[in-house]
């Protein structure tokens, strides 16, 4: 199994970028992302805020074609990552997604041991047995659980608790070096502390991976994220209303009363919310 | 709350759960009373002798060794036909979606709720007449695996189904291959519902007579291989019962064996299921 280099650590400094042209989504006859242009920069973080039922999460799944496990799911435009579209009839899909690796709302750890849920897939992707362990330890090291769980990797996976859960998830994804991670609010359903761990984690992964981070917390993505693209439901589906830097979202009207309410109430939740602050206090 | 009202809560509660401990008590009775009565008509012919000797004078005296090796006989074709067919058919139905699957899942639900006598009319002219295998241990077994096998396939896909779809859907987003998906982490999972399945399945085989009287035939002799007649258990019960003057005590003494052979049959099932259970997280 050949491991991606993390992208800003390749030599030619090529580094991937992903590309999206006129990619639109719908559910049968329902809308979910209108025709949306956006590229996302690499090695970076990109986060993708927007109110509930925008599309956030469908795009994300275009990415990496988990939409495909959808019933009904149609999607056009294109997604280019390295230059090639993802769709691409000679594109094989479980190499697609171990590089474009998504980490779910909720965790998801398999039912097995805590080892095993890093070897099931390292082995699935032809590692090597003898690589197995080191590498899923590395993985467990990067996410900062290794001390947690060095002593017991035989127990069941569901014994951890939530926030341990979702960094499970990650060093998973982590381990089959990715080179891209998808991470689809991943700090929802956790409690503020964990959410201020995995935060942190995010930040951390900041110049080794490209990072598109889903949320609905403009206030998260001001903390972590080097770019923010807002998307907003509309009856075609979530269309890209704002996309730039973060300082770029202050004062932004977008013509539209409905939008500047949400960035303002947004800004007012973010002040009083922030997982930062409630890990301060 | 109005004390009143809460006197006549607690009243009400008081009655719902004496009602149901009433039910369930019922229930443990007339098991213990059917128990109880069958051992004490069959307890003249319970002995070890029973399991080993043939059965003579027309299974009024006797063992059922011959018995017990023909039901083994069919209840092993039944299983070999059912456990890969069931699970093979059970994962494509738990995948499937659209008008086709629901066509297959509603004949499974017709051929679950079939007589058993029609199925074994059936079994006798396909199995019996067009196979060529007469009245065998394998016409009898290939019949009872078609009257077990909706139970087992429509049982094997809700307990599939019920695996949280988070499960798939997160290998999937880690690029897993969907045979390492099922076999590691979807049937690992769902095992427990696959071997209560199984278990209710086996017990269906084991207690069928009709479709075998016209199958597997009523032969008391020793069976020395599949393609022989045998008489299993539940149909030598009913041969004792309703054709051999005097074979009541005997007809009990096989009723306590097939009833043992059950319970033993259920808690091999049930041990399996806390043990899959147990041992997931390795």
């Amino acid at each position: 199994m050949t491991v991606p280099t993390p992208c800003c650590a390749t030599v030619d400094g090529t580094c991937p970028e992903l590309v999206l042209d006129r990619f639109a989504m719908r559910y049968g006859r329902h809308p979910a992302v209108a025709a949306i242009d956006l590229a996302i920069p690499p090695c970076a973080i990109t986060a993708i805020v927007g109110p509930s039922g925008c599309g956030k999460s469908s795009l994300l799944a275009g990415l990496n074609r988990l939409d495909e496990l959808v019933p009904g799911a149609v999607v056009t435009g294109s997604v280019r990552w390295r230059g090639r579209d993802v769709r691409a009839r000679d594109q094989d899909v479980p190499t697609l997604r171990r590089s474009l690796a998504l980490i779910a709302q909720r965790p998801v750890p398999f039912p097995l041991s805590i080892a095993n849920n890093l070897a099931l897939p390292l082995r699935d992707h032809g590692c090597p047995r003898t690589e197995v362990a080191a590498r899923s330890e590395r993985a467990l090291r990067q996410v900062g659980l290794w001390e947690e769980v060095r002593h017991r990797l035989g127990q069941s996976a569901t014994t951890l608790s939530g926030g341990q859960q979702q960094r499970l998830c990650l060093a998973r994804a982590l381990a089959l070096g990715p080179e891209v991670l998808l991470l689809d609010e991943p700090c929802s359903a956790l409690d503020p502390v964990a959410a201020g761990v995995i935060e942190d984690l995010i930040v951390s992964l900041r110049g080794f991976y490209t990072v598109v981070l889903v949320t609905h917390d403009l206030a998260q993505a001001r903390r972590v994220a080097d770019h923010v693209a807002i998307l907003w439901p509309t009856p075609h589906g979530g269309r890209l209303v704002v996309s730039g830097g973060p300082d770029q979202l202050d004062g932004h009207t977008c013509g539209d009363p409905a939008i500047s309410a949400y960035l303002r109430a947004q800004r007012v939740a973010g002040a009083t919310t922030s997982a930062s602050a409630v890990l301060d206090a | 709350m109005p004390e009143h009202r809460l006197i006549h809560w607690r009243w009400r509660s008081t009655l719902a759960n004496a009602t149901v401990f009433a039910l369930t008590a019922v229930v443990v009775a007339i098991l213990a009373w059917l128990v109880i009565d069958l051992l004490r008509s069959a307890w003249p012919r319970l002995s070890w002798n029973l399991l080993t000797e043939d059965p003579r004078r027309a299974g009024r005296a006797g063992g059922l060794a011959p018995i017990l090796v023909a039901t083994a006989g069919v209840l092993t074709v039944c299983l070999a036909v059912v456990v890969p067919l069931g699970l093979a058919t059970a994962i494509a139905l738990a995948e499937a979606r659209g008008r086709w699957a629901n066509m297959v899942r509603a004949s499974l639900d017709v051929l679950a709720g079939a007589p058993s006598i029609v199925v074994g009319l059936f079994g006798l002219l396909i199995f019996g007449d067009a196979l060529g295998l007469g009245y065998s241990l394998a016409s009898g077994g290939l019949t009872l695996a078609m009257m077990v096998l909706p139970v087992v396939v429509r049982l094997g896909e809700a307990a599939l189904r019920a695996v949280p779809a988070e499960l798939p859907a997160t290998a999937a987003a880690l690029g897993l291959s969907r045979t390492s998906c099922w076999l590691r982490l979807i049937i690992p999972t769902a095992l427990p519902g696959l071997l209560a399945a199984l278990a209710l399945g086996v017990g269906r085989a084991l207690a069928e007579t009709a479709a075998l009287l016209f199958t597997a035939g009523a032969s008391e002799r020793m069976p020395e291989s599949l393609a022989d007649p045998g008489r299993v258990l539940a149909v030598h019960i009913y041969e004792l019962a309703m054709n051999v003057a005097g074979g009541e005590a005997s007809a009990a003494a096989s009723a306590v064996v097939l009833l043992a052979i059950l319970t033993a049959s259920q808690a091999l099932g049930l041990a399996a299921i806390a043990r899959s259970r147990r041992s997931r997280p390795s």
